[in-house]
């Protein structure tokens, strides 16, 4: 198994993808070398790989943890872990100063389809494999900015978007439907924004929805009749 | 398949410890809540009462250098250490001052605190010391302005009307009457009336933008010039000249030029990525059309503010009212940036500087990043505006492909506008479908190969996924039979307001107080400059009755409706002195405050503080009527003065503000234009449909719009209507001194440059006008053809000396075997060089 997967779509074309330019299959262990050796080269990699989730890890939870946010109510707010999703917003904040990379799924085997939550993506969910994530009541400051975020195309960075009005009383958190991929900011040990990857952009962008409709011109707000 | 083989305790407990890291962030979540909820209950409110006193922000006080208002100053402490340290009661001096021991200091000074409070510290202190008041929210930042005095400036106090001087023999009407007095105290004589022939063409420029054909001059000079002398003037005649001069469609077309100078018009955003708006003409023709309708001033202002929050009769006042507020839409956008929010900041920025230096002649956007340097506008009243438009959306279009920051479009399909473009035959819809259709199978093509590992050029990937935004765009713009839907640029409500924090220096990243929406406090009732507050007030609710403005509540909107009944009011002492003011600079040349811009401290006082305040009563009592306050301008004698040079009045007024003659001053860029096509008798006085922009295309200017397309745009219509594309400007305007609508323009420039002489020499457009002018003077017969030309260009006939001119000129170039339609083409572009010919005299 490998930790560290290039953050894309699930499908077979995606595996593909990786394969192409994924590093070769580990080398198996019965290859004519001593077993204390293989043991020893086995080790000393998974070590590597957990001092990186360590130090990863440490520096999310000084600033930013990805989770996905499952509902809402109220300013409270239950999340489960996202997928530790490495990328700086335009504001220049990293993952413990990290360059921006595409996110990468922890705990992840090759074998799953996107078990957790994956990072990339438009907010499509991709919650195949695992069907009860674990989650946690969170409360959210009033003074939390909420926003709403994307991912690049190409580069997979994390961009985070305009303030959403109304923050979490928003419809788009009153009446999600779909679990939300999301990005909490902490500082000093408290919210200060979440970064919401949201389906469907603002009415007012225009775009082509997550649904495949391309929306350019809205019906106006009907203001009151005059008296008579 | 490699989880399975951990078969060592040593592999699986570091698989658990991994995923207890990973999942202890939003653990400790859980924890600090707790933390948080005891701090909230058990320690802030014993800070509060006995300890902010001496050590606070709010007190201004900082005993021993320490604050305990926020978790920063306790981790800091004072001159003494650290007040906390989580976890460690032996290091937090907070704790051992609480305790009261003789051997240290004992707090708070009036008491020592219950145990049971103490034991709270304590068990604080241990759990970690959470403390959810998080530093990066700034201490309110305060202004040392004092408003009260602010409010002494001459012009935020309300006009009064001031007695009426004494007529004396000079003076015609009331306006003479203040002029009079003024240039009398200053030692100054007025020069002599204006002739028939100078007053019918100065009116006809001010008014309509033309010059008058020799038949309409011809006819008017019969009327108005009295006992065949030519300065004795039949004041009567004139007045019917003016009221048909302002009854043409024409005179809305001139003002409302105007008025798209002070409303920074354009059919493009400007900035690092210049695309163009294709539906921003509609707002453009609803200036137009209000002028012509002259509509009261204060609905103007309300109707581009508020448009689409003010009650409405039927679909199509709704349209139309949607189409004014195309004012808040039409500005400069930077539509290349990334970053959304600091996008949304600049947008709301640039439409709190619109929004007040054209109505209120103020500056207050440069209070975003501190205090107004000049003025007394605190940061906090830009706060206070901007969280009314923040709790706007702006909807001005553009392709997503080509813009970052593109938005939807107001339907107002089958309210009653007229749409832009013709119908479309259903060939020619089946061909956007099968083009839409295309690009899109182009874009997912392109997209198989990514996927399959193949590479595609950024750059064609970017040109395909344009070609399929525009090509649905194209699409989208009609119905499915092939009718055109209707489009405009405009504002709406967000469904919420957005709370708005003052920033530190502008800076987004420094937010200090939350800044309730509002309005200037120097032009607002004291203590009523927030909506809550101002729209508690017994006058502001009868006036919003009078108005009929309906029953929409700032708590349920943005704020808007009240900002524009708070500026179009009868109280707010800036809204008509600034109106009467342009009117006053478009009409004589330059304003009673010269900076037209600017009423502030910065600005140039009144040269007629009366004469200002007069014209200001007048024309809110007069129900705010432009056209009213134009005729009764054009009607007086200060306004028909002539533009003789007197030496003795000039080495004492060089710059004519007490206005001892009238200024004789050179048209704008259009009137230029205009003034070509008509003496050539190519104007198209038709209004066209839509906009000219429409040909260049939709999109990024050098991307897939192409200046040299847009330059070439030309049409015989008035040049209100040409594309005006910021910093593609159609050439002769741009020589001219048009403004690029870069921001309020109350006045233009007035430059004097070769190139302008040059263009007017050589370019093939002014030869095409001057071969079409002599066409038109060659159906006079030989001898007339002189007086011809010189009747259209210059309205009135040649001198002797220039008759004698003429005739040398015509023979002199006889020798270059020019044909002699050429010698008169030469000489019809001759005259139209004159400065005579574009100067208003």
């Amino acid at each position: 198994m490998r930790f560290c997967e290039p953050e894309r779509s699930k499908g077979r074309n995606q595996q593909k993808i990786w394969n192409s330019r994924g590093q070769s299959s580990p080398k198996r262990t019965n290859t004519g070398q001593s077993h204390s050796e293989s043991r020893l080269a086995l080790m000393i990699r998974r070590y590597s790989i957990l001092v990186v989730v360590l130090a990863f890890t440490t520096a999310v939870q000084a600033d930013e943890t990805f989770v996905i946010l499952h509902s809402v109510s109220g300013n409270r707010i239950q999340v489960s872990p996202g997928s530790a999703g490495q990328g700086m917003g335009p504001r220049g904040r990293g993952a413990g100063g990290m360059e921006a990379q595409p996110t990468q799924g922890i705990g992840r085997g090759r074998g799953r389809s996107g078990g957790g939550a994956a990072g990339g993506g438009r907010g499509r969910g991709r919650f195949g494999g695992q069907t009860q994530p674990k989650t946690t009541t969170v409360n959210v400051p009033s003074t939390a900015k909420i926003t709403t975020a994307m991912r690049e195309r190409r580069t997979f960075e994390f961009r985070v978007m305009g303030e959403i009005a109304g923050g979490l009383r928003n419809p788009i958190f009153t009446r999600m439907k779909e679990p939300m991929q999301a990005r909490i900011v902490t500082r000093n040990n408290t919210i200060t924004e979440i970064n919401v990857i949201t389906g469907d952009t603002d009415i007012n962008q225009t775009s082509t929805s997550s649904s495949g409709e391309s929306i350019i011109a809205v019906k106006p707000k009907r203001p009151p009749m005059k008296r008579k | 398949m490699w989880l399975l083989r951990l078969n060592s305790r040593l592999d699986r407990s570091l698989l658990c410890f991994a995923v207890v890291l990973l999942l202890a962030p939003v653990v400790q979540a859980q924890v600090r809540d707790e933390g948080t909820r005891f701090f909230e209950s058990n320690i802030r409110p014993v800070l509060i009462k006995h300890c902010y006193e001496c050590h606070s922000a709010e007190s201004g006080k900082a005993r021993g250098g320490l604050k305990v208002d926020s978790a920063e100053a306790l981790h800091r402490g004072g001159d003494t250490g650290p007040a906390v340290v989580p976890r460690n009661l032996q290091k937090s001096l907070l704790h051992e001052v609480l305790l009261y021991g003789e051997d240290s200091y004992q707090m708070p000074p009036k008491g020592k605190l219950p145990d049971r409070v103490i034991a709270d510290f304590r068990k604080w202190i241990q759990m970690g010391a959470p403390d959810p008041r998080a530093t990066e929210i700034n201490p309110d930042v305060k202004t040392e302005i004092d408003i009260e005095k602010g409010r002494e400036f001459w012009a935020y106090q309300p006009p009064e009307m001031p007695e009426l001087p004494p007529k004396g023999d000079w003076s015609r009407t009331d306006i003479d009457r203040f002029v009079a007095e003024q240039r009398t105290q200053n030692g100054l004589k007025p020069v002599g009336d204006a002739d028939a022939q100078a007053l019918i063409r100065r009116l006809y420029f001010v008014l309509i933008g033309l010059p008058p054909s020799p038949e309409d001059m011809q006819r008017w000079m019969s009327r108005i010039t009295l006992s065949g002398r030519s300065t004795s003037l039949d004041q009567t005649a004139v007045a019917d000249l003016i009221d048909h001069l302002l009854e043409q469609p024409q005179y809305g077309e001139r003002w409302g030029r105007h008025w798209m100078d002070v409303a920074r018009f354009a059919e493009s955003t400007g900035g690092d990525q210049n695309n163009t708006f294709l539906h921003a003409w509609r707002y453009r023709d609803w200036i137009i059309d209000a002028f012509n309708a002259d509509m009261p001033y204060d609905q103007f202002v309300r109707t581009q503010l508020a448009g689409d929050l003010l009650p409405i009769a039927d679909e199509r006042e709704w349209a139309d009212n949607i189409i004014g507020t195309g004012f808040l839409a039409v500005g400069v956008k930077l539509v290349g940036e990334e970053d959304q929010q600091k996008y949304f900041a600049d947008l709301v920025d640039e439409q709190i500087d619109a929004t007040t230096r054209a109505f209120l002649g103020m500056s207050v956007a440069c209070a975003r990043c501190h205090d107004h340097k000049f003025d007394p506008i605190p940061q906090a009243d830009y706060y206070a505006l901007a969280g009314v438009f923040r709790a706007t959306e702006t909807h001005y279009g553009l392709l997503k492909a080509q813009a970052r920051q593109a938005t939807t479009l107001i339907d107002l399909t089958g309210m009653g506008p007229e749409a832009g473009t013709p119908n479309l035959s259903r060939d020619e819809y089946a061909k956007l479908i099968q083009a839409r259709d295309d690009a899109r199978t182009t874009v997912e093509d392109a997209m198989k190969k990514i996927r399959s590992g193949e590479n595609v050029f950024r750059g064609t990937l970017r040109r395909i996924r344009s070609d399929r935004d525009e090509t649905e765009a194209a699409l989208q713009a009609f119905l499915g039979n092939g009718q055109p839907r209707v489009f405009a640029m405009g504002a709406q409500d967000r469904d919420f307001a957005l709370p708005t924090r003052l920033l530190v220096r502008g800076e987004l990243d420094n937010p200090a107080q939350e800044v309730p929406r509002g309005l200037v406090k120097v032009l607002s009732p004291e203590g009523k400059h927030t909506l809550a507050k101002w729209t508690t007030d017994p006058a502001v609710r009868r006036e919003k009755i009078a108005a009929d403005l309906g029953d929409l509540s700032y708590k349920s909107t943005s704020g808007r409706l009240e900002l524009a009944q708070w500026i179009s009011s009868r109280n707010n002492p800036l809204t008509a002195r600034v109106m009467v003011n342009r009117i006053w600079h478009w009409m004589f040349g330059h304003g009673i405050v010269r900076t037209v811009d600017d009423f502030g401290s910065a600005g140039d006082p009144p040269s007629h503080a009366k004469l200002l305040d007069y014209l200001a009563i007048q024309f809110m009592n007069e129900g705010w009527s432009v056209k009213k306050l134009i005729r009764e301008i054009a009607l007086s004698r200060t306004w028909q003065l002539a533009s003789t040079h007197n030496d003795a009045a000039y080495s004492s007024d060089p710059g004519n503000i007490y206005l001892w003659r009238m200024n004789r001053r050179r048209l704008e860029a259009e009137a230029v234009r205009d003034a070509m096509l008509a003496v050539s008798g190519k104007l198209d006085l038709k209004r066209p449909r839509g906009t000219l922009l429409r040909e260049a295309g939709e999109g990024n200017v050098g991307q897939n719009v192409f200046e040299p397309v847009i330059r070439g745009l030309d049409w015989d219509h008035r040049s209100v209507y040409l594309p005006r594309v910021r910093a593609v400007l159609p050439e002769i305007l741009d020589l001219f001194d048009a403004p690029d609508a870069g921001l309020v323009a109350g006045s233009r420039d007035s430059t004097s440059s070769p190139l302008q002489s040059l263009y007017l020499m050589n370019n093939p457009w002014m030869q095409k006008q001057a071969v079409a002018m002599s066409e038109r003077v060659s159906e006079a017969p030989g001898s007339e053809r002189i007086r011809r030309a010189h009747q259209l260009v210059l309205s009135r006939d040649p001198t002797k000396t220039e008759s004698e001119a003429a005739i040398a000129f015509m023979t002199r170039i006889s020798d270059a075997r020019m044909s002699t339609d050429d010698k008169l083409a030469a000489y019809c572009q001759a005259l139209m060089c004159t400065a005579e010919f574009r100067s208003i005299d």
